[in-house]
């Protein structure tokens, strides 16, 4: 299972190279203004006139996106068995890698991760209430974030002077995520959770940056619409076994099948 | 060899989720996340449960107690905790006032359990950083058995219960790597239990790390991880039915149940999302099992526990309940008695019988419940070998019926009744005459039962 985990990940990591540099989507294919409206095609005549209005063919993209990724972690998470924190969280630093690139977005992370772990270590000590603990742990990744924000403006190895504030978010979030499901389940299952959440916002972020999807989001809206609709009425529907869980009860079966 | 029909028998966790919970109600869902609402109702319904000594809602509460009229032996924790987290046990009274020791000896002031009391009104351990309630309530005392198994921590029962009857049921161990927590995927050690006898089979540790000894602090050496007894076992059974008799919102539960020294089975709390490892360590499946009970309607505890016993027991079961009737014996048994190593005796060969290395031959012996210790026949004990130098252990005065006074040799022997290995001391005496020439003392007949019948 975990060399299965590592492969996923090094084969993330391959194509996310793709989008490490990347600050932005600048995409995009053309929006073809369709004219004749036959019923079927109306989120594409929409879509159309929305982009004719000057709304940004970025915005448009992710938000149709959007449900596409999350879909793809219901499918993950209930077919495959991959899980993350939740489905929003993968779904959010998906979106943050697209603005980061995989290996800024990884490393932003793991400054705020390493930030928040020295402080509760150091808040522990202090034995404060927990929210006034929480809330000196973010001014500790605030100033940490600033710190290196000019640095890395002096030095130009990464640039990360110019991420917005959104990711920076998500990624808090996350570390905070992380902390939190340390105490209250175990440093395994937040490890694996982190894990999970990892790859299955890089699996999304690779395919949300193949151009020929956004491509498709563009000119066939309204397919999405039935896929993301047709393929979690399905997984929603699914009782079966997980593809994790096969490896799990494989233990569980005796040589000679005994069971009364 | 890739079956997946094989793993039929599994709850999977999306068929738990979309199936099985639908069946825990929001209102049950609500009494099994807050251990306050639980205490009360299985008491109410005569579940044994800790003793409640204290519920502080505020800071109010908490300011006003007076934790000097406390002796010690209490645990602190959160009303809606969350995996064992935030629970704090007070094993007595320090040194000094306002001092008090836990239970791994360390000290810990009256200021500091007042902290951490406010930690939890503030949600530290709640689920979700909600304000939260202090139970203070009575330790628990560990059955020594389960004390030997953890060095930390409290070992208790999981019984998954599902249309009122227990369905699967393991032992849960804190191991040091858990933190104390009996949780299995904080990495607790869980041992499958046999319904029907209570006796452990199969182990693991974390999500499903198979184990096959542990460590007996108590022996001090390893034991293997099938085979432990569970005392009490009906009555932690007949605990668990009750749970879900008195909260009949959760028609799949798991009721975690500890044993106390005194008390005997008490229930910590009811679980409405009970995992699935259970099975592995069970090495069975809950859906299998639960479909088997589904349409059943149970109509008493003494119904439940016996479809449990039947359904679900596993096949060792009948060999115990096989051995447990070969115990019987009648009132005339042949024995088997040893004959020591390196004698020959003057017998005809096709007398002695050989089994293994030992060499040994069949004699009728007479149950006597009347008589403390077995008697053997001067002349056959001779004949046997068995009153050489060394297998004399002493020599007593012995008073027959009639009144008159012997000196006989007492020797030690050993024998087999009913598959039983038995080595004993045994009364040589003149049995010439009497219908057998062996008599069988009630000191060795401990665990046997006589049939009268012939």
């Amino acid at each position: 299972m975990k060399k299965l985990i590592l492969l996923i990940l090094i084969v993330c990591l391959l194509f996310g190279g793709k989008i490490a540099e990347a600050r932005a989507i600048e995409v995009i294919p053309q929006v073809q203004i369709v004219e004749n409206w036959n019923g079927l095609n109306s989120l594409r005549v929409i879509i159309g006139w929305a982009v004719e209005r000057g709304v940004s063919t970025n915005t448009v993209v992710l938000l149709l996106l959007l449900p596409l990724i999350a879909t793809l972690v219901s499918f993950l998470h209930y077919v495959v068995g991959l899980s993350g924190y939740g489905i929003f969280m993968p779904t959010m630093i998906a979106i943050t890698f697209l603005a980061t690139g995989v290996f800024g977005g990884l490393m932003l992370f793991a400054i705020i991760l390493v930030i928040s772990l020295l402080s509760n270590a150091v808040l522990k000590k202090l034995k404060l209430h927990f929210w006034p603990a929480r809330a000196i742990n973010l001014l500790m990744i605030s100033m940490g974030i600033f710190v290196l924000m000019v640095f890395s403006s002096f030095v130009k190895w990464i640039n990360i002077s110019q991420i917005s504030i959104f990711p920076i978010l998500f990624m808090i979030l996350l570390a905070e995520e992380f902390t939190r499901t340390q105490l209250v389940k175990s440093k395994d299952e937040a490890k694996n959770l982190m894990l999970g959440t990892m790859i299955l916002a890089i699996v999304g972020a690779v395919v949300m940056n193949f151009d020929w999807v956004q491509g498709v989001v563009l000119k066939y809206p309204d397919l999405i619409v039935i896929l993301v609709l047709v393929v979690n009425l399905v997984v929603g529907n699914y009782t079966g076994i997980r593809l994790s869980e096969i490896k799990r009860f494989k233990k569980a079966i005796r040589s000679k099948p005994t069971t009364r | 060899m890739f079956n997946l029909r094989q793993y039929r028998q599994f709850l999977t966790k999306n068929e738990r989720n979309k199936i099985y919970l639908r069946k825990n109600t929001a209102s049950g869902k609500a009494i099994a996340d807050s251990k306050y609402k639980t205490k009360r109702i299985l008491a109410k319904n005569g579940v044994g449960v800790p003793v409640l000594i204290a519920r502080f809602k505020n800071e109010e509460d908490l300011n006003k107690f007076r934790w000097e009229d406390l002796e010690g032996n209490f645990v602190i924790k959160p009303e809606s905790g969350y995996g064992g987290e935030g629970i704090l046990i007070i094993r007595k009274r320090g040194k000094w006032a306002g001092e008090w020791q836990k239970m791994n000896g360390e000290k810990i002031t009256t200021h500091d359990i007042k902290l951490h009391c406010q930690e939890i009104l503030a949600g530290k351990y709640s689920l979700h950083t909600m304000s939260d309630k202090v139970l203070v309530e009575e330790r628990i005392k560990i059955h020594p058995l389960f004390l030997a198994l953890t060095k930390s921590g409290t070992p208790d029962i999981r019984v998954i219960v599902y249309n009122r009857v227990p369905v699967m049921a393991m032992l849960r161990i804190p191991t040091e790597k858990s933190g104390g927590k009996a949780n299995l995927h904080q990495g607790a050690m869980g041992l499958g239990i046999d319904l029907a006898t209570g006796i452990t089979t199969f182990g693991i540790e974390g999500r499903g790390e198979p184990v096959y000894q542990i460590f007996d602090y108590g022996k001090k050496k390893k034991r293997k991880v099938n085979g432990i007894k569970i005392p009490f076992w009906r009555e932690i059974l007949e605990t668990a039915i009750n749970c879900q008799k008195a909260v009949p919102n959760l028609g799949f539960m798991g009721v975690d149940v500890v044993l106390d020294k005194e008390k005997g089975p008490e229930v910590l709390e009811v679980n409405a999302r009970p995992g699935l490892s259970i099975q592995v360590c069970n090495k069975a499946g809950l859906r299998a099992r639960m479909e088997k009970v589904d349409e059943i309607e149970v109509r008493s505890l003494d119904h439940a526990i016996t479809l449990a016993k039947y359904l679900f027991g596993e096949s060792f079961f009948e060999k115990i309940e096989e051995k447990e009737k070969s115990k019987m014996i009648e009132s005339i048994e042949t024995i088997r008695i040893k004959i020591p190593k390196g004698f020959n005796p003057q017998l005809n060969k096709g007398i002695i019988i050989k089994k293994g290395k030992h060499r040994m031959m069949e004699v009728k012996a007479k149950v006597d419940t009347g008589a403390l210790r077995s008697s053997i026949d001067e002349k056959l004990a001779n004949k046997l070998g068995l009153l050489s130098e060394e297998k004399v252990l002493y020599y007593r005065h012995y008073k027959s019926a009639l009144g008159r006074a012997h000196e006989r040799p007492v020797i030690g022997l050993t024998f087999w009744l009913n598959g039983k290995k038995i080595v004993t001391a045994v009364n040589v005496a003149n049995r010439e005459g009497l219908r057998t020439r062996f008599l069988i003392g009630r000191k060795d007949l401990n665990g046997f039962l006589i049939s009268a019948k012939k």
